[in-house]
């Protein structure tokens, strides 16, 4: 991935961030105090996961920039791990449980670690196609 | 790659946005009814004894192959609740009947031969409480009762609405076990779900009239209906216990940290009960929190009492009129569907 790809990807973890906490801002106003830590800190996913790693990549050598399957597996994997967040914190303010709230937990880990598996074995065998 | 980006970028969002709105749908609107209860509310029992326990004629059947918790079947229920004795169930009904007709009723008591209500209204910590004692000669005029008669995910229907539907004299809003998929049920003598949850407090409310608070890491949900269990509402925490206050001044319900609407269960004697609800979330009514709730129930003279689900949920009705002011919000009264009822009826 070039540079301007990974500013790109940061811009749009900026704006998932902003959204997990906007979100958060006006579902915790309508929940009569319920506090769900899972719905307040979901914007954590997109921000350390998302906007500090990919700034860190930008200053990294091109050589260990991610290829681009391996920013689409680990972006889906992020992705997944916010919505199960924000989702669990939905469930919590009810008062309620879904079983297919594993499912996040589950995919997220699975397209996370194919993510970074992927740019590991890319960085060690093929770091001139980076 | 830029096409293969493109094209996964597309297939993922409409899969992951596919399934969350189907987890949502799942969660709070898609029916799952996993079996059908028939209620013959008037030949019903409860003896004192285990051993002798007539838990009724109420039969569970099964209308769903997907209920991968509940054990309530019709085969399974009858052969989970105890022993019927026609001939005391006929009795039962024969002597209800009876006293049916010739009750004194007026907006704030009932009184027959065999059960006696009366409602008063306290106000406590600025929250209106609707207190309703009362007093039956046996455990199986305390009985609950599942909306739209079915037991299952997402079945819900208003309190009073369901009181209607049994004929209630009296009746709360019970534990809402739809809205969770672990916890035991059991009523009416009848085991509905017997998965346990990490950590949960219930009331089993035993066939001989007797109150207990229990834990399920502790104890199967089979063990509770050898034991006698009549009813187990799984929601809680337990609010007195042994005479005492058993929750500290912070302790809430999962994640609330306010004064709410409640609604609590307690006993006083043998085959003496409370009922109560407080409303909340109003200006005239703000709402107790757990502890303010115990200590309410302490002082009626409660050796056990138990927190029900609570909030826009708390719901009192008596005589088909619901008396106290149920609300989500806290703008408008009105009365929230619910999985389940507790009630008092012949």
């Amino acid at each position: 991935m070039s540079t301007s790809a990974l500013k790109k990807t940061r811009k749009h973890y900026i704006y998932g961030m902003l959204f997990c906490i906007i979100f958060a801002l006006i579902y915790e106003i309508f929940s009569h105090s319920v506090i769900s830590y899972a719905m307040v800190l979901s914007f954590l996913w997109p921000m350390l996961g998302g906007v500090l790693l990919y700034t860190l990549l930008m200053k990294a050598p091109p050589r260990l920039h991610p290829t681009v399957a391996a920013a689409l597996l680990y972006n889906s994997g992020i992705v997944l791990f916010t919505l199960g967040s924000v989702f669990q914190g939905v469930l919590e303010i009810y008062g309620t449980t879904n079983r297919l709230q594993k499912i996040y937990v589950i995919a997220g880990a699975f397209f996370l670690m194919s993510g970074i598996l992927s740019y590991v074995l890319q960085t060690l065998f093929c770091r001139e196609d980076a | 790659m830029k096409k293969g980006s493109l094209i996964y970028k597309v297939v993922f969002t409409t899969a992951v946005g596919a399934f969350s709105l189907y987890a949502v749908l799942d969660t709070f609107v898609i029916p799952h009814v996993y079996s059908t209860v028939t209620t013959e509310a008037a030949a019903v029992t409860a003896e004192n004894s285990s051993s002798s326990n007539t838990a009724g004629t109420e039969t569970a059947t099964d209308s769903s192959s997907s209920n991968s918790t509940g054990t309530a079947s019709g085969s399974s229920s009858s052969a989970t609740t105890g022993t019927s004795s026609d001939s005391s169930s006929s009795s039962a009904a024969d002597t209800s009947s009876d006293s049916a007709s010739s009750a004194s009723v007026t907006d704030t008591s009932y009184s027959d031969g065999n059960i006696s209500i009366t409602i008063t209204t306290d106000r406590v910590d600025d929250t209106t409480v609707y207190v309703a004692d009362v007093q039956v000669p046996d455990v199986s005029y305390l009985k609950a009762a599942f909306a739209k008669g079915s037991y299952g995910k997402n079945v819900t229907a208003t309190t009073s609405s369901i009181a209607d539907s049994v004929n209630a004299i009296l009746a709360i809003n019970g534990d809402y076990y739809g809205a969770q998929e672990s916890g035991y049920v059991i009523r009416n003598g009848v085991l509905y779900r017997d998965t346990a949850k990490s950590g949960q407090e219930d009331l089993v409310i035993y066939s001989d009239g007797t109150f207990e608070v229990i834990s399920e890491d502790d104890i199967t949900a089979q063990e509770l209906l050898n034991k006698g269990a009549w009813q187990v509402l799984s929601f809680g925490p337990g609010l007195v216990e042994n005479g005492s206050v058993s929750v500290s001044q912070n302790e809430e319900v999962g994640k609330a940290m306010a004064s709410n609407p409640r609604t609590a269960i307690g006993q006083i004697g043998k085959n003496h009960y409370v009922l109560v609800v407080a409303d909340g979330r109003t200006s005239e009514s703000e709402g107790l929190s757990l502890y303010e709730l115990a200590e309410y129930m302490q002082s009626l003279g409660c050796t056990t009492a138990y927190n029900l689900d609570g909030g826009g949920s708390s719901t009192m009705v008596f005589n088909g009129t619901v008396i106290n002011n149920p609300t989500t919000t806290g703008n408008e009264i009105g009365e929230r569907k619910v999985s389940d009822i507790v009630y008092i009826g012949s």
